[in-house]
Order: structure tokens, then C-alpha cells, then sequence
């Protein structure tokens, strides 16, 4: 760990089971999760995000986050690149859908609950609740105020739990 | 809990005096039905703006290749609904809708409902206790169609009159597109004298421009289809005009534009059928039906969310009034008389 | 929804800023009276409570064997040189096509149909005179004009879902 940050090896070593689990409750499967933490990995190796010294599982949800976010905004920017002549298949059957089905445990409900929130209530959520983030890291790793925060966590939290509720019925 | 349970109270008995009445001023059954349904879906189209929740609706509808799902969050606060997010969120208040990136983008002020034909006219509708929806119980308007065929399912929340669930069905009975909330939260009545919500602040603002008359060599038939009454017609620019009919229950958009359609750039998968002569390709999608069809120099762009065959019935009325020069020129020089509301 | 004010003009979203320590000791104390004045205030913060415990106690799941271990003996020889910087959003695809010859395969079919697709919109461009309707914003000024008439909710929820349609 040279000039105090951390190298990917390191990274990648002492800390990938912790993004792992972010990138896998952001995404919401293993395929997605790996390509996530692959690329996160890739970001430090080539020292894209800044490191501050302190938080260190801050700084790399913060960047996984950032991936998750930067693939999001691709997908919706392209969202008919890869099959554009199959109406069909532009609008996938949803996380929720399709996980429901295969849900056979109650952490396979919460996941596909998860899932089934969208990126603006899931990532802060995430963020708390799996990578027990502050407020204000979360606010700094979203570039959002902290009232922003506090209003979306909140919302998902509720609408995590009304579709669990849902589930249940 | 007391809360709801006594607001739950009041409103049954504020139904029950309804249909009291009702049945005092419509003493036949069909009338009565008729009212009891209509009065429920009056309710309903105010009922997601003057109740507080968070939810998400559920989308699905039938193509060829299986059953397509999209989930939408939803939620309203005091009067201001918001539906979807980022570049897909709308926010609605009153009649006026915010659509685009982050609900700010684009204002649309729109005309009241109040010209619309009233839905008892075309369909039969009663009204029957129905399944719970998120857990919550409910009163299904039935629509019928002439052969007693049931064409959609309605399902009212019987505590807020929230619209729970909208089915559309086919001729035989098969459901091709249904909204659903599939989770529902904290249904509330906003709580009194508290300011609102700021509603976005609009990049760009427009209206639907109200058309007096239609441009020249623009078709624009007063009825169409089996009951559908034209009520509204608005620029949409680029040389695109709305035509906006509706049977009181179900709404068609008939887009309309000069040129030749561009046959290959629509997607695979369409369904290609002849009406009256005429080659029209349709795709069962998020927003219903969408048709496309073309003649006389004009690219019309159908999108409803009646069931398809409504949508056909409509298309013959364009290929007929095409077809026959006395009644395209009746129809060209349609006038907006009784719905000068722009 | 969130800052929906209860009477006051504490938001419901202190109720999960409540739990997660986020108050001050002020403003915990208005929380507090709140909810012991307030069932409405109590059946929320069980809500949020539930949700919040749930993911909380969500397993921790491993990524499969190896792992890390390949990404780290993959990466070896790249990193002797140093990689230009501003990588962009395309990164991803590569590191997918460097995680799996599978994925390397599909990528590159991809690709290969999105170039034959250029040169096909090339060959067939529209003439100027096709009209090529654009379906998203057509259907989403169906579905707001149709709110105004009917449940808001119902048609909304469908603006900006239909897409698939070439511009």
C-alpha cells in the first residue's frame, strides 16, 4: 500500500468479499455482480477515484456504486442497442417478475423486493442497509444532498416493504 | 387503524346514500347499474390526486412472444402524483403533467375531462363486490360490450375509490393488457391546511394545441369505429396532428402525418392485417395497441388502449372516409363546434 | 411522498433517519413525541423498522470459487504497461470479455451485427419523403392526454415504456 492507497491486489484481497456483496445487491445477480466488481476493480487499478485515507469500504461502494451507476445510464441510453428489432424484448419482464418465481427462500424474497426497486431508491438503500454507509457518505458518493438521502432511503424502505408485504398475500 | 376503519364507515355510507338516490331517480336495473359504475369511475379518475400513498403498478400485456412485465413506482403527496422516474417520470397536478427528465422538462396544460362521452352509453356496466387488490377490498366495474362479451374489469378501491387494477380483455375473454398496483402503502387523506408539494420547475412549456380546424389533406372523422367520438385535435408538431377519440372507457390517439410510411423501419414481430383494403401492422405494447397504417399520402400512427379489435373497427372508419372523395371532403372540413373549450 | 408533513413540520422520513442514528438528540425527541402521540407515526416506523431488519439480515453471499484468484493472474501481465487513461463506459464490455471467452464470443457477434446493422441503414436510408413515426413520444402524449380523462396512474405508468421503435 504505497503512499497509503491501497493497491487493487489488495483491494481485491482483503476487501472483495465486502464489494462483492455491494455489487451483488446492487445488481441483483451474481453474472452482473462479477462484471461490477471487475470493473470497480479496474477503476482503482488504474487510480480513477480519488482515495481519501479513512474509509476505505466508503471509497470502494462509493466506486462500485459509481460503475452501477455509469452501466444504468448506458443501459438507458441505448436501451434497444443490442436487439433493436424485437419490440418484444426491449422492455424485459422485470427483477421482480422474474425472481419472484424462482424465490424460494425469504433473503430470495428480499433480494428480488430489492430488485424490483428502482436505482434512485435502491442505491441509497443499498448504500445503508448493506454497505452501512453514513448519510453523509452516501450523499457524497451520490453527489446529492443529505436531504436527498434521508427522503429516498426512506421511500425505498417503505416501498421494499409494501412489495414484501405484496409477496406475501 | 380506528382511523381508517371510521373512514371506511363514512364512505360506505356516503355509497350507500348514492345509490339510495340512484335508485330513487333510476329505478331500471340497467340504469341503475349504469350510474352506480359511472359514479365509481368518476371517483376514481380524481381519487390518485386527493389520497396520499407510495406504490408500484404493475404493467402487463400479451404479444405473441409471451407475457411482458414493467414496473412503475408511484406515489402521491397532497395533489401531486408522480409516476415512474428519471427521464421516464411524469408528475401530475391538477391537469397539468410534467414529463421528461426528472418530471421537469416539459409542461403539458391539458383540457378538462368533461367533454368526454359518458361510458354507459356505449358499454354495459354493473358493478360486483370483487377480490382484494394489495390486500385491499374492492368493487369491480364490468364493462360489457353489445354481445354481453365482457371487455374490461375495473377494480375500485371500496375505502379510497383508487383505481386498483385495469383489465382489458379480447373478444374471448383473454386479458391483453392489465395495470395493477402490486404493492400499496400508506393510503391517506392528505392532512389538512399543509401547503403542497412544489411542482417541477418546466424547461419548456406547452400545450396541447387545441385545433379549431384540421390542416388541409389531414382526415379527421367526428366518430369513429364502433362509438368512439372525436374530442379533442392538437398539433403535436412536426407536422403530426392528435386526433383523441374516446368511448368514455377506452381512449385512441390516432396520429396523423403526410408522407409514405417507412414500412422497414418498423420493428419485427408486428402483427400485419388488412382492413378495408389497406395494410396495417400492429404491436401490443406497454401503452396497448399500437397500429400503424397508411394511405392517400398520410402515415397514421393508432395508440389505444381499447382492446385491438376496437382499434381495427376505428381504422375501417379512416380507410372509408379515404375511399369516398364526398365524405373526405366532409371530414377534412370538420369543425371543432361543440368543443371550442381551446 | 417523504416530507408529507403530519401536522407539524416534521417529515416522515425522520422516522428512518430515527433509526439509523441520523438525529440530532433535538430532533430525536420531536421523533419520540411524535410517535408516542401518533399511531399512524408507530405503524410507519414498524414498517420501516421490518424493511430496514430484512436487509440487514440479508446472508453475505461469496462470489463463485476463484474468483478474485483469476482476476488477479489475469490481470498480471497488463499491468506491467500503464493503460491510457479516460475510459469510458465501454470499459465493462471489455472486462466482461476478458472475464469469459464465452462472453469475448458473444461481444464480438455483437458488434459484428451492429456493424452489418450501419451498413444495412446505410444501404437502405430512408428517402426523404419516408416517415418514420416517432412511437415514444407519440405514445407518451397519448398516455398524458389520456390521464386528464380517466385514473391518472393507469395511463401514465406507461409513458416512456414503449421503446424498441426506430426514431
Amino acid at each position: 500500500m504505497a503512499d497509503g492507497i491501497p493497491t487493487w491486489e489488495e483491494v481485491a484481497r482483503d476487501h472483495g468479499r465486502f464489494l462483492y456483496n455491494v455489487a451483488y445487491r446492487l445488481a441483483g445477480n451474481p453474472d452482473d455482480a462479477q462484471d461490477l466488481v471487475q470493473e470497480a476493480l479496474i477503476r482503482v487499478r488504474k487510480g480513477l477515484e480519488r482515495y481519501e485515507p479513512g474509509s476505505l469500504e466508503g471509497w470502494l461502494a462509493r466506486i462500485v456504486t459509481n460503475v452501477f451507476l455509469d452501466e444504468v445510464r448506458r443501459k438507458r441510453r441505448r436501451p434497444a442497442d443490442a436487439l433493436p428489432d424485437d419490440p418484444d424484448r426491449v422492455v424485459p419482464p422485470s427483477p421482480a417478475a422474474d425472481a419472484a418465481e424462482v424465490a424460494t427462500g425469504l433473503s430470495d424474497e428480499i433480494q428480488a423486493a430489492l430488485a424490483a426497486l428502482p436505482e434512485e431508491f435502491r442505491v441509497p438503500v443499498v448504500l445503508c442497509d448493506v454497505a452501512d454507509r453514513s448519510y453523509e457518505q452516501i450523499a457524497e458518493a451520490l453527489g446529492v444532498p443529505v436531504g436527498t438521502v434521508r427522503s429516498r432511503l426512506h421511500r425505498g424502505r417503505r416501498m421494499l416493504r409494501a412489495l414484501l408485504t405484496e409477496g406475501a398475500a | 387503524m380506528s382511523r381508517r376503519v371510521s373512514r371506511i364507515g363514512v364512505v360506505q355510507l356516503a355509497l350507500f346514500v348514492s345509490l339510495g338516490g340512484a335508485v330513487l331517480l333510476f329505478p331500471a336495473p340497467h340504469a341503475e347499474a349504469n350510474d352506480n359504475a359511472a359514479a365509481l369511475l368518476a371517483r376514481a379518475r380524481t381519487a390518485a390526486s386527493t389520497h396520499d400513498f407510495v406504490g408500484v403498478v404493475r404493467i402487463r400485456w400479451h404479444t405473441p412472444k409471451g407475457t411482458q412485465v414493467a414496473d412503475v413506482p408511484v406515489s402521491s403527496d397532497q395533489g401531486l402524483v408522480e409516476v415512474g422516474l428519471g427521464s421516464e417520470k411524469v408528475v401530475g397536478h391538477g391537469l397539468d403533467r410534467w414529463a421528461g427528465a426528472d418530471g421537469a422538462a416539459t409542461l403539458w396544460h391539458d383540457a378538462g375531462p368533461d367533454q368526454l362521452p359518458k361510458p354507459g352509453t356505449k358499454w354495459d356496466l354493473s358493478t360486483t363486490a370483487g377480490p382484494a387488490v394489495v390486500g385491499r377490498p374492492t368493487t369491480v366495474v364490468v364493462a360489457r360490450d353489445h354481445d354481453g362479451n365482457v371487455r374490461a374489469r375495473l377494480y375500485v378501491d371500496q375505502s379510497t375509490g383508487l383505481l386498483l387494477r385495469r383489465e382489458v380483455l379480447d373478444r374471448h375473454g383473454h386479458a391483453v393488457h392489465d395495470v395493477s398496483f402490486v404493492a400499496l402503502s400508506a393510503v391517506d387523506n392528505p392532512a389538512p391546511g399543509q401547503a403542497p408539494p412544489t411542482t417541477p420547475r418546466a424547461h419548456r412549456e406547452r400545450t396541447h394545441d387545441q385545433l379549431a380546424h384540421v390542416p388541409s389533406g389531414i382526415t379527421a372523422p367526428s366518430a369513429a369505429g364502433d362509438g368512439f367520438r372525436l374530442v379533442g385535435r392538437y398539433r403535436q408538431g412536426a407536422g403530426v396532428v392528435q386526433l383523441f377519440y374516446s368511448d368514455g372507457l377506452f381512449n385512441v390517439s390516432v396520429f396523423e402525418q403526410r408522407g409514405e410510411l417507412d414500412w422497414e423501419a418498423l420493428p419485427v414481430g408486428g402483427t400485419d392485417t388488412t382492413v378495408s383494403d389497406h395494410r396495417t401492422l400492429s404491436y401490443e405494447t406497454a401503452a396497448g395497441t399500437v397500429m400503424f397504417w397508411n394511405f392517400d399520402g398520410a402515415v397514421y400512427t393508432c395508440i389505444s388502449d381499447a382492446p385491438p379489435d376496437a382499434v381495427t373497427g376505428l381504422v375501417t372508419t379512416f380507410a372509408d372516409a379515404s375511399d369516398h372523395s364526398d365524405a373526405i371532403h366532409d371530414v377534412i372540413k370538420f369543425v371543432l363546434g361543440p368543443f371550442s373549450w381551446g | 411522498m417523504t416530507g408529507r408533513p403530519f401536522g407539524s413540520e416534521l417529515p416522515e422520513d425522520a422516522l428512518s433517519a430515527y433509526l439509523d442514528g441520523e438525529l440530532t438528540a433535538d430532533a430525536r425527541a420531536e421523533v419520540e413525541a411524535r410517535l408516542a402521540g401518533s399511531a399512524e407515526w408507530r405503524s410507519i416506523l414498524d414498517e420501516v423498522r421490518a424493511a430496514r431488519a430484512a436487509l440487514r439480515a440479508l446472508p453475505v453471499v461469496d462470489p463463485p470459487a476463484g474468483f478474485f484468484e483469476r482476476l488477479l493472474a489475469e490481470a498480471e501481465p497488463v499491468d506491467a504497461g500503464v493503460e491510457p487513461a479516460g475510459v469510458g463506459v465501454a470499459d465493462i464490455e471489455q472486462a466482461r470479455a476478458r472475464r469469459s471467452p464465452r462472453r469475448a464470443r458473444w461481444v464480438a457477434a455483437l458488434g459484428g451485427a451492429a456493424a452489418a446493422a450501419v451498413v444495412a441503414a446505410v444501404l437502405v436510408a430512408p428517402r426523404a419523403d419516408r416517415v418514420r413515426p416517432s412511437v415514444a413520444s407519440l405514445t407518451d402524449a397519448h398516455a398524458v392526454r389520456s390521464s386528464t380523462g380517466e385514473d391518472s396512474v393507469s395511463s401514465l405508468a406507461a409513458v416512456g415504456k414503449v421503446t424498441g421503435f426506430r426514431k
